[in-house]
């Protein structure tokens, strides 16, 4: 084994130890993303330590937990993931994903190296259906791209106002009786990826973008304005 | 007390339940709820101490598990790992935010933590057929302490460095050393 493999399983574990901090866990994370070896490492270490989560004493919740964690999940929604340079970084921070908690030294995570392991060396697929979304002036507002894996990339057009305490839901309808599904939420107008599973995505499905609390709608359905709605067409490639 | 178990070779009924969390089943969530929620609180409370800091940590990592289900792959671990995964990094997130010392109410917590009997005890849990309770007993106490001060309270370098009472350049060291000694161990 060379000095350098035997550096990166000690990195690794640290990292999973959560004792890499600030400026180490940055340029660790975005190698990561890049080196399956070290996403193995970190999987290999996690696995191990993970022993030792079973140790504590279970201790009996509160009567309310389980309510307000209901509460807080609001609305079904999928990860969005920004796809801008840099979005490694941003990806625990996206909607409040780590709120009110900072970023450094606490980055341990396998999801990470999950999250990045799917993203990476995926080539470039076709759509199967695309939808131009449209605001009230009949305005190109956004483009709904649906994959055959499940995802889905959302590409606003225009800058779009959130305001505070607000995010972006975007939804589809495939079934009337159904009604809306949400496909999750993006927090300002930038490119979004959602992955869906065994959602349809058809001809003729209508997609649509509304406002919505930050948690997203509370009952599952659009509850605020609809910012921009269209419906799918496939390309003819 | 809940029996460690390890259980490499039993159907990840966890990992079943995650899915069907990313389907959108809230039903799945609840059982994910009710088998770990119990054991979380626990674990949280090793390292913020407080219980209702160790409830607002289980909460935040529903409403994550909820939010992320899709990202979860099995080909990388098990359920459980990955769900206490979410747990460390969101408790530890906590302790390192609070600028302040987190003062326990419980005064019996507060000696437990000072004799490193919380370490201690959870290494007293691992079961006899865990290949890292083998490889920690191969350990230096002082060291082995170390590993599980990280872990286990979800403690900085230097936080360890105090609780050892040496120097931060040699509870590093220890650590990495370890690190090493431990990989080439569990190999």
């Amino acid at each position: 084994m060379s000095g350098g493999e035997r550096n990166d399983r000690v990195l690794a574990g640290e990292y999973v130890l959560g004792l890499l901090e600030g400026a180490d866990v940055d340029s660790f994370e975005r190698r990561l993303a890049r080196e399956k070896p070290l996403q193995d490492e970190i999987a290999y270490w996690r696995a191990r330590f993970s022993d030792l989560d079973a140790t504590a004493d279970a201790q009996a919740p509160s009567a309310d937990l389980w309510r307000r964690i209901e509460t807080s999940i609001g609305a079904p929604r999928a990860a969005a993931v920004a796809e801008r340079p840099g979005w490694v970084e941003r990806l625990w921070e996206s909607l409040g994903f780590w709120r009110g908690a900072s970023f450094a030294g606490a980055a341990a995570s396998l999801m990470l190296a999950i999250a990045v392991g799917l993203l990476a060396g995926r080539a470039t697929p076709q759509p199967v259906i695309i939808a131009v979304l449209q605001t009230d002036g009949a305005l190109p507002g956004a483009i709904v791209e649906a994959f055959g894996d499940g995802s889905i990339v959302v590409v606003p057009l225009r800058d779009i106002e959130v305001p505070p305490g607000k995010a972006l839901e975007v939804w589809t309808l495939y079934d009337k009786q159904r009604g809306p599904v949400s496909l999750g939420l993006i927090d300002r107008a930038e490119r979004a990826r959602f992955q869906t599973h065994n959602l349809p995505a058809r001809e003729d499905q209508l997609y649509e973008i509304t406002l919505e609390p930050a948690t997203g709608s509370p009952i599952g359905r659009p509850t605020g304005p609809v910012l921009m709605k269209g419906l799918a067409s496939a390309p003819r490639i | 007390m809940k029996a460690p178990t390890s259980g490499h070779l039993e159907v990840d009924e966890l990992a079943t339940l995650i899915a069907a969390c990313a389907a959108g089943r809230r039903d799945s969530l609840r059982a994910l709820y009710e088998r770990e929620s119990g054991p979380m609180i626990g674990a949280a409370m090793r390292i913020v101490r407080r219980r209702e800091l160790a409830e607002e940590v289980v909460h935040d990592v529903f409403v994550q598990i909820w939010r992320h289900a899709g990202s979860f792959d099995p080909a990388l671990g098990r359920g459980r790992a990955w769900m206490f995964t979410i747990l460390r990094n969101r408790a530890i997130s906590i302790l390192r935010n609070a600028s302040r010392e987190l003062p326990t109410e419980d005064e019996a917590l507060t000696l437990a933590v000072e004799r490193n009997a919380v370490t201690d005890d959870a290494y007293d849990r691992l079961g006899d057929g865990s290949a890292l309770k083998r490889c920690l007993e191969g350990l230096e106490p002082k060291r082995r302490a170390g590993v599980l001060l990280a872990y286990v309270e979800g403690l900085s370098h230097g936080e360890i460095a105090a609780r050892l009472n040496v120097p931060l350049g040699t509870a590093k060291a220890w650590i990495r050393r370890s690190l090493i000694q431990l990989r080439e161990c569990l190999a």
